[in-house]
């Protein structure tokens, strides 16, 4: 009865931040776990505070995705806690070192035996803090769900510098932008190499389209493909071993697949229309796309070899930019509604789809989180293209940039090693 | 109204070659240091330049020139349907202009730019822009212009001719550019 009871307090609950929030609820999800939530203090009293706020950090990484729901206390108030349905809780402690380094201690412990379920200690200097409250997060989910976090991801994105687009990357949370590229041309459409080392682009530097890869280590720029052609929006294949792409030859706009190691390029479709927007499927198998064969843009997919094309999407005259989720289930995209793009998401399974934005500016390029509990899109709702990021369940949405003009996000593959 | 294009461009053509004026008789010939008060520019007469050199500048300033006013021809907006490479029927008359340009002057290739207004998807726009410098490249290979001489690119939503997100904005923004080339012998 009880639980039954909280079930239906968790769902009041969601109802009501739904409607608060500008955007529509697209699923009430699974229910979050509660989590209590102690201030991490200092060890030694009237010590320098660290220069962030660890709570805010570490009730965002663990809610966003909605997971966690994070309940704060001052202490332990284990009959409350269990009227709530919270049964474990983060607590932990700073000191800081002699050089400048502070050492965080962050804890998970079971309310009723006390014991410790994760215990880890960082030492890291101030700019890095973030950092480990993130792995700590990703830590803390993969104890209770056997899975990886999302939150030591990073995002790609495009960003306008006067005439020129750049491409910049961040951390999932907005900290740490980082400008990749000067090339004082036209950069875009970014996606990212399988391990995270390289980035795949299209650039404009010799007057047309072209795909580059650009290590991000050595910042070392190279042409994908063995010739130049006009070929634009790579995406890299979940093995990491093939690329999708579009390229204009002849009549129209064609995919292609290229594999990275030797070069060889295979057609995959040869319609007198527009093909384009290719994106791969979890499992590397199909090839997700959109095709203005019926006039408009539509989505369809089709084998990685370029047969048993079919039709995925059928509500909507302008539909765009699929992105297939990491467990295969669903695919996000936009729909053109009265000239603004919306994003939606599809269930494969139910066939069943939500609206994710509502006609708030225009929504476009949704890129999954790589454990599917987020998208990162751009917006320019607030008067100028900007990058968001927005949980999966529709719950919450948050502005990653703020100035200048950004767009083409792409998520990163995961950062975060298994324990 | 061909014809009178026809004719404008012949005195162009006809303009670039120069035809050498007739020496006047009798021309006065002025004091050597005239009393006039100022800095003298500098002699701006192309040196040392070859032959081949002085055909070359020739043949470039002909190619802006040809650019330009096929740019001009090209200038008046609505070429393109919203989300569509299907031409407008203002677009086949200016477009025959510059086809009549191109099968009578043979030294130029050209490139032809498609560009899209920004609503839509950066991918999907930069596969209209090609859709829309093909129909463009089409049209001119019918009127006749070898398609040797035509090639296309498309820059999407990437270079837009004017800022904003009013109608007028986008119409002038979904455009067909001309980059004229002299073809290399």
């Amino acid at each position: 009865m009880k639980i039954i009871r909280i079930l239906l307090l968790a769902f009041l609950f969601k109802s009501l931040v739904a409607q608060d929030a500008n955007y529509i609820e697209a699923t009430s999800g699974g229910v979050a776990i509660k989590i209590g939530l102690l201030p991490i203090q200092s060890k030694t009293p009237g010590a320098k505070a660290l220069p962030i706020d660890i709570v805010e950090i570490l009730k965002r990484d663990l809610g966003f995705g909605g997971r966690f729901e994070i309940v704060e206390a001052e202490k332990v108030d284990s009959l409350s806690w269990s009227q709530m349905g919270v049964y474990q809780f983060i607590w932990g402690s700073y000191t800081w070192g002699n050089d400048a380094t502070a050492i965080i201690e962050l804890r998970l412990n079971d309310m009723m035996t006390m014991d410790l379920l994760l215990g880890q200690s960082y030492k890291v200097t101030s700019k890095n803090i973030r950092k480990s409250l993130h792995d700590y997060t990703d830590r803390v989910i993969h104890q209770f769900f056997g899975q990886k976090g999302s939150s030591s991801t990073k995002i790609s994105f495009v960003t306008k510098l006067g005439k020129s687009k750049e491409l910049a990357i961040m951390d999932y949370d907005g900290a740490n932008k980082i400008k990749i590229t000067s090339h004082n041309n036209i950069v875009n459409l970014p996606d990212w190499g399988h391990d995270n080392l390289d980035l795949y682009y299209t650039w404009f530097k010799n007057g047309f389209p072209e795909i580059m890869v650009q290590n991000l280590k050595s910042g070392k720029v190279e042409a994908v493909l063995k010739k130049p052609r006009h070929a634009f929006g790579a995406k890299v294949s979940p093995n990491g071993k093939e690329l999708v792409f579009t390229m204009q030859k002849g009549g129209g706009s064609d995919l292609y697949k290229l594999n990275i190691s030797d070069k060889k390029m295979t057609r995959l479709s040869y319609h007198w229309a527009i093909e384009t927007s290719p994106n791969w499927s979890p499992n590397g198998y199909e090839i997700v796309y959109s095709s203005n064969k019926s006039g408009r843009p539509q989505l369809y997919k089709m084998d990685k070899e370029g047969s048993n094309v079919e039709r995925i999407i059928f509500n909507g005259k302008y539909v765009e930019s699929a992105a297939w989720s990491p467990d295969g289930n669903k695919i996000a995209y936009c729909i053109m509604d009265d000239g603004l793009l919306n994003i939606y998401i599809k269930d494969l399974g139910t066939q069943e789809v939500k609206q994710m934005t509502n006609q708030q500016g225009n929504n476009e390029t949704p890129s999954w989180s790589p454990d599917g509990t987020m998208l990162t899109y751009s917006s320019n709702r607030s008067g100028s293209k900007q990058i968001y990021i927005m949980s999966t369940d529709g719950l919450r949405t948050e502005q990653l940039t703020f100035t200048g003009r950004n767009s083409s996000p792409a998520w990163s593959n995961y950062y975060f090693k298994t324990p | 109204m061909k014809s009178i294009l026809t004719l404008v461009y012949a005195c162009l053509t006809l303009s670039l070659i120069g035809c050498p004026k007739p020496p006047k008789k009798d021309d006065p010939i002025l004091d050597a240091s005239p009393e006039v008060k100022g800095e003298s520019l500098p002699d701006d007469k192309p040196k040392g330049l070859t032959d081949e050199q002085v055909l070359r500048q020739k043949l470039e300033e002909k190619r802006q020139k040809v650019e330009q006013m096929i740019n001009k021809i090209m200038s008046e907006d609505i070429y393109f349907n919203y989300d569509n490479a299907s031409i407008t029927e203002k677009a086949r008359e200016l477009l025959a202009q510059v086809g009549e340009i191109l099968v009578k002057d043979l030294e130029f290739s050209i490139v032809i730019e498609g560009h899209t207004d920004n609503r839509g998807t950066t991918s999907y726009n930069l596969s209209l822009g090609s859709s829309r410098a093909q129909v463009v490249q089409k049209y001119l290979v019918d009127y006749g212009v070898a398609q040797n001489r035509i090639s296309t690119v498309s820059f999407g939503e990437e270079k837009p001719k004017i800022d904003g997100e009013t109608e007028k904005a986008f119409s002038k923004n979904r455009r067909a550019n001309f980059q004229v080339k002299i073809i290399e012998k």
